[in-house]
């Protein structure tokens, strides 16, 4: 996985985005009215997002239509992966100890 | 002008032509003040920031490599520009990102007959950049007159009207209501 896919993301206005995204596909302009944001800033994170693939677009009646394309954030996931193990194993830990209890 | 009466003037001629797989939006526009004046307007970067949606990092009056910085509240993100042809006072072109802008001018009686050509990716963005660049304009025209009213840029845009304008844009290009 990239460093990439986390600079993309650590940019608040483009996780705005990709929330409205994910309950569903949108063109800029509905994305310009639900966000309260420029066109112009909506076009440009839109551009990145579809360059490092976090969204993919159709293009529809005049339209290009944008949703989440869920490969970019599997290999999120699978970065944090390891560290969820982590967690898990904590959690067996506390389990062996309340059996000893 | 305070800025709270500044409302934005009627819609302005414009046009959408294919470019290839993209679209240049043509917008027409009048201006009160000589094509030197304009020129000034148009790429000096102190000037810029008066009434431009973006922030230049030098003098777009002469060909190469720019940052123009797109500015929406407290954000800003900086773009490449390349400025391709310079021709004070009459022509300008640079590319902006992946968009195309072609600033011609030409002396209209006392003032400048204005005319953007603006090449972007996707037909249903033309009214929505029309209605922006009609705001950056008016305020432009305010500012060259002596009398500002202070840069709108960004999504403060919305405040002075900017959804209107593209609602106009929108039944002009297509003759109709853009939700009916």
């Amino acid at each position: 996985m990239s460093v990439d896919a986390f600079a993309v993301l650590a940019e608040p206005t483009r996780r705005r985005i990709l929330d409205a995204l994910r309950r569903s596909e949108c063109s800029v302009g509905e994305l310009v009215d639900a966000l309260g944001m420029s066109q112009p800033a909506v076009s440009k994170h839109l551009k990145v997002l579809r360059e490092t693939g976090f969204v993919t677009c159709r293009t529809a009646a005049q339209h290009r239509i944008y949703r989440v394309d869920p490969r970019a954030f599997r290999a999120v996931d699978g970065w944090l992966a390891p560290y969820r193990e982590m967690w898990a194993a904590h959690l067996d830990a506390l389990e062996r100890h309340l059996d000893k209890e | 002008m305070h800025r709270d009466s500044y409302r934005p003037g009627p819609p302005a001629e414009i046009a959408a032509e294919p470019a290839g797989d993209r679209w240049t939006l043509l917008f027409v526009r009048e201006l009160r003040h000589a094509p030197e004046k304009v020129w000034a307007a148009l790429t000096d970067p102190a000037r810029l920031r008066e009434w431009a949606p973006f922030l230049a990092d030098r003098d777009l009056g002469a060909p190469g490599a720019a940052t123009l910085t797109l500015v929406d509240g407290e954000t800003a993100v900086a773009h490449p520009a390349t400025v391709r042809r310079a021709e004070p006072p009459h022509l300008l072109e640079y590319t902006w990102g992946d968009d195309l802008l072609r600033w011609e001018l030409t002396p209209s009686g006392t003032g400048t007959r204005l005319l953007l050509r603006h090449t972007l990716g996707e037909r249903g963005m033309v009214p929505m950049v029309a209605a922006g660049w009609h705001l950056c304009l008016d305020v432009a025209d305010h500012l060259l007159a002596g009398d500002p009213v202070g840069p709108i840029r960004g999504a403060e845009a919305k405040d002075f009207g900017w959804a209107e304008l593209r609602d106009a844009y929108a039944e002009r290009l297509d003759g109709r209501p853009p939700r009916a």
